[in-house]
This record gives C-alpha cells, structure tokens and sequence, in this order.
C-alpha cells in the first residue's frame, strides 16, 4: 500500500489599489536642504508545502494483525508566520459508498481500502486531532515564516488504516495519491 | 548828373559794414537775455552713496534709504522753490532694476536680484512712491534752495523681497544706477551712479529637488525587491561638495524599515547611495553621512539628476512579512561641506 503526496502551493492574491502617496517635498535652497521620499509595497498572501514524502505500509499478511498506521511530517510556510488551513484530496477520489472518506484502490482488482487522514500543526500540537474529511479544509494552524521551516517539520500528516478493512480486502496492491492544497487564512 | 561808378561801390560797401555791426549788436543783446534767464533757476540732485546690503542671512526682506539734497530753485524775485521729479535708470541693462551675479549683466534668473527703488521728498508730502526703471515718478516733489538749507530731503529706498533672494544662487550681486531730477523741461544727472551690492550665501547653500516616489508594487512570495529614485543636488560649495544623510519614520539602530499600517510588523529596508544620476546605489547608508559632489552652477541641475538611492527589500525578510500593505517614508538632508 503506498501513497504519494502532490503539494500544492496556493498563493492567493487579490486587487491592490493605486498607491496613495502623500504630497512629495522637494527640498528648497538654503544652509540645508531636506526633501522625502514615499514608499509604498504590497505584501500579497503567500504559502508553501514542502519536505512531503511518500509513506509505504509495506505489506499485510496472515501473520499481521491490529490497526496500522504512518506519519509523515511536512513543512507550510505562511508569509508572516500567519494561519493556513489544509483541504486534503486524492488521486483516486473519495469513496465510493462515502464521499468523506478516503480510500486506496488495488492495482488489479476493483477492491478498496478506507483509510482516514489527520492533520497535526504547529498551533495545536494535538496528535489527536481529529479525522479530515475528503475535500474538507482542517481546522487552523500556524504557517512558519521561513520557506523551509529552518529545515525542519512544522506539521504532520497521519494516516490510519483499520485492521478490518484490511481483512476484506483481495490481495492486491493498494495505491492513492493524497492531494494537500494549503490555504492562507 | 553823372555819378561815379567808385562812388556808387563805395557807399553800397558802407551800407554793407553797418548791417553786419547792427548784427552782432543784436546777436550779443540776445546771448546776454538766454543767460540771465538760465541763471535765475538752478536744479541738481546728489549723487547717492553705494547701497551696501552686505551678506544676507537667509533670512528676510532688505531696505536702505538715503537721504539726499535735492535743489529745484528759482532766483527770480527773490528766489522760490520749484517742483520737481525724478528718475533713476540701470546703467547695466533695462527693464528693472537688477543686480547681477558677479556683475555679470548677461545674467538672468536665480543668477538676478530684483531689487525695487522708491521716492519720497520730506520737504512735500513724504509719501513713497514706487518708481519705473527709466520712468519719470508721477508725483511732484518740493525741491529746496542750494546748499538744501532745510538738510537733504529726497529719499532713495532701496528694498530687496526675501523671496526675491531665497531663490538665488550664491555669490557677489552688484548693479549700477543713476538718478537724474527734472524741473519742467530741464532735466540733469547726478554727478555720478551709485551701485546697490549684497552677498547672498554667506555660507554655501544646498538644494535637494527632483524627488520622487517609489512603488515597490506587490510581493507575490518570492525574489528581492529594489526601486532607485534619482534626484538632483545642487551645493554652491566649492566643487559643489555635500554630505548627505538619511532618516525615515521606523528607523533604529539597525537601519530603515517600511511598516505595516494596521500592525507593528516592518520589513527591513536597505539603503544605498550613488554619486551620479544613474545608479543602482551601492554605498549603504544606515545611520552614517555620505559624501558627494552636486551641481555647483544650477540649482535644477539643468534638469537632470546627479545622485541615486537605490533601496532594497530581502527575499527573506517579504517572505518573512505578513500580508497588507507598507509604506515608508526616507527624509533626505544635504549639507553643504
């Protein structure tokens, strides 16, 4: 069973309007002259997922037994360090029967897999935290100022699959590919 | 009767010799009546002392009178006053009264001082008035015996508009005039002109112009940001010479920043300086003076620029910033070295 993770960058800018400059001063002739200068910039919204990897579950056989699941830590950069929000999606879509859930199809056959995504951000630091569901944005967390979070994590992603669901699936392999798209909050 | 040819010739040359004696006679009885009716009016004026104004202190309006004998005089019956009028000219040019840079007469504008003359006699009504180069005044004044016995009585103003002075370059200023008085339809020059002088700068001015504002636009997420402005400087220094420093409103220790207008959040803001007018900058410029060389002959640097600020925003430090809109604001202030 393995995943595979796009990450998209979701940059988010809107309208800006004319710059709204005050009256300029020239200097005038004298001992000293003094003259200004006015700036004017536009920070627009701005984030990043970056470091993903792919999470391979290896196999499950007669021998296996119980729930398993992976974590998979990822970094979200936010200009300023402000809130993002996480919508997960997937390759292969929800689920058939539940469009919440998300699910793993095999390779030969039609069967599938239900598995459960969580977000664990840097705001919460829950590893609790509850179940996403299919094209739902998360709750919010706290993006890093630095594009590479100072090479380190700032966020998690875990999956969850359920022993039984394993159980009633043909032998096979199973694949999705788990779709993050971050947005500035 | 017979009449000699002689004779006849004779007598003609003697009628002849009576007329040209009855000429002169009448020629002299003439020249003595135009010089006793010359001799009955006398009218002169003084000639004024120099107007030395000396080193304007950048600051305020100038005005010099001179107090003056002027004679409008008739001998006749026992000797009256008479009106007169005057009149003063440039003697370096026409249409104002100016004095020139370095006494220059081809100079015009901030190389010009307008200056404005005015009249007024004691001895009449006392009230100035406002005179025309090469114009006559249009009032009357009550001119005085000679010698003035009543003490000199015509004024000569001489004003000088602060405004008039603060737009112009530094230097020696000099111009020279002359004052004439008229009575009737006898006008006479003063013995001499007089000159108006003044020193503006007595130390070097500076002007800073040309400035402009900067969009840095709007920062999507990724690269540095950088926007020159080039300006003019113009120092009457010698070689026009300056030094240039910098402040701006979320300035400490560390340097410039363009802040947030809803939050505390700024981005770090460098500054760099270049002595030409085309830059990019490359001297930063925190807290320190730079140094330069400015146009020393045109305060407009003949319309173009001759220095650059070229002012940089880090990749890191936009990313770093949260979204809304800086601003900034980079005061400027040259000095003349």
């Amino acid at each position: 069973m393995k995943f595979k993770y796009t990450a998209i960058i979701a940059l988010a800018s809107f309208v800006t309007a004319p710059a709204a400059f005050a009256q300029l001063s020239q200097g005038t002739l004298g001992a000293t002259s003094t003259g200004q200068i006015d700036l004017d910039l536009q920070v627009l919204d701005s984030v990043e997922i970056s470091r993903l990897g792919d999470i391979d579950f290896g196999t499950y056989g007669g021998a296996n037994t119980g729930d398993i699941g992976s974590s998979e830590g990822f970094c979200v950069y936010v200009n300023g360090g402000d809130d993002y929000k996480i919508t997960p999606t997937s390759r292969n879509g929800a689920a058939t029967d539940d469009n919440e859930k998300f699910h793993l199809l095999g390779d030969t056959d039609a069967d599938e897999i239900m598995y459960t995504v969580k977000f664990i951000g840097a705001a919460t630091g829950a590893s609790a935290a509850s179940a996403t569901k299919f094209n739902s944005a998360s709750t919010s967390f706290k993006g890093s100022r630095l594009r590479d979070c100072n090479n380190a994590d700032n966020a998690q992603l875990h999956i969850d699959i359920t022993e039984q669901e394993i159980r009633d699936a043909t032998t096979d392999t199973y694949q999705d590919t788990l779709i993050l798209l971050v947005n500035p909050v | 009767m017979l009449i000699s040819l002689n004779k006849l010739s004779f007598d003609f040359q003697q009628t002849k010799n009576k007329l040209v004696m009855l000429a002169l006679a009448l020629a002299c009885l003439l020249s003595l009546s135009i010089n006793e009716a010359a001799a009955e009016k006398t009218i002169s004026i003084e000639t004024a002392r120099d107007y030395e104004f000396g080193i304007w202190a950048n600051a305020g309006s100038l005005s010099s009178t001179q107090t003056l004998c002027a004679v409008a005089w008739d001998d006749k019956n026992g000797g009256s006053s008479k009106n007169y009028s005057t009149l003063v000219q440039n003697i370096m040019g026409s249409g104002g009264y100016y004095l020139y840079l370095d006494g220059n007469d081809s100079a015009t504008g901030t190389s010009r001082i307008q200056v404005t003359m005015a009249h007024a006699d004691s001895s009449d009504n006392n009230t100035f008035e406002t005179l025309i180069e090469d114009s006559w005044e249009s009032q009357k004044q009550r001119g005085q015996a000679p010698g003035c016995p009543n003490g000199p009585s015509s004024q000569l103003r001489v004003d000088i508009a602060s405004t008039e002075l603060a737009n112009k370059l530094g230097g020696d200023y000099i111009g020279y005039f002359r004052q004439s008085i008229k009575e009737g339809r006898e006008k006479v020059d003063a013995q001499g002109s007089f000159a108006v002088s003044i020193t503006i700068g007595g130390v070097p001015q500076v002007q800073i112009s040309h400035l402009g504002s900067i969009d840095f636009g709007a920062h999507s997420g990724l690269g540095d940001l950088s926007a020159s402005e080039s300006f003019c400087i113009y120092s009457s220094a010698p070689n026009g010479a300056y030094r240039l420093s910098i402040s701006s409103v979320g300035q400490d220790a560390n340097g410039h920043y363009l802040e947030d207008l809803s939050s505390t959040d700024r981005i770090p803001l460098a500054v760099l300086y270049a002595n030409n007018g085309t830059g990019p900058g490359t001297i930063p410029i925190t807290n320190n003076y730079v140094y330069g060389n400015g146009d020393s002959i045109n305060t407009n640097c003949s319309g173009n620029d001759n220095t650059t600020l070229t002012l940089r925003l880090a990749e890191a430090d936009l990313q770093a910033a949260s979204t809304g809109r800086y601003s900034g604001q980079i005061t400027i202030l040259v000095e003349p070295e």
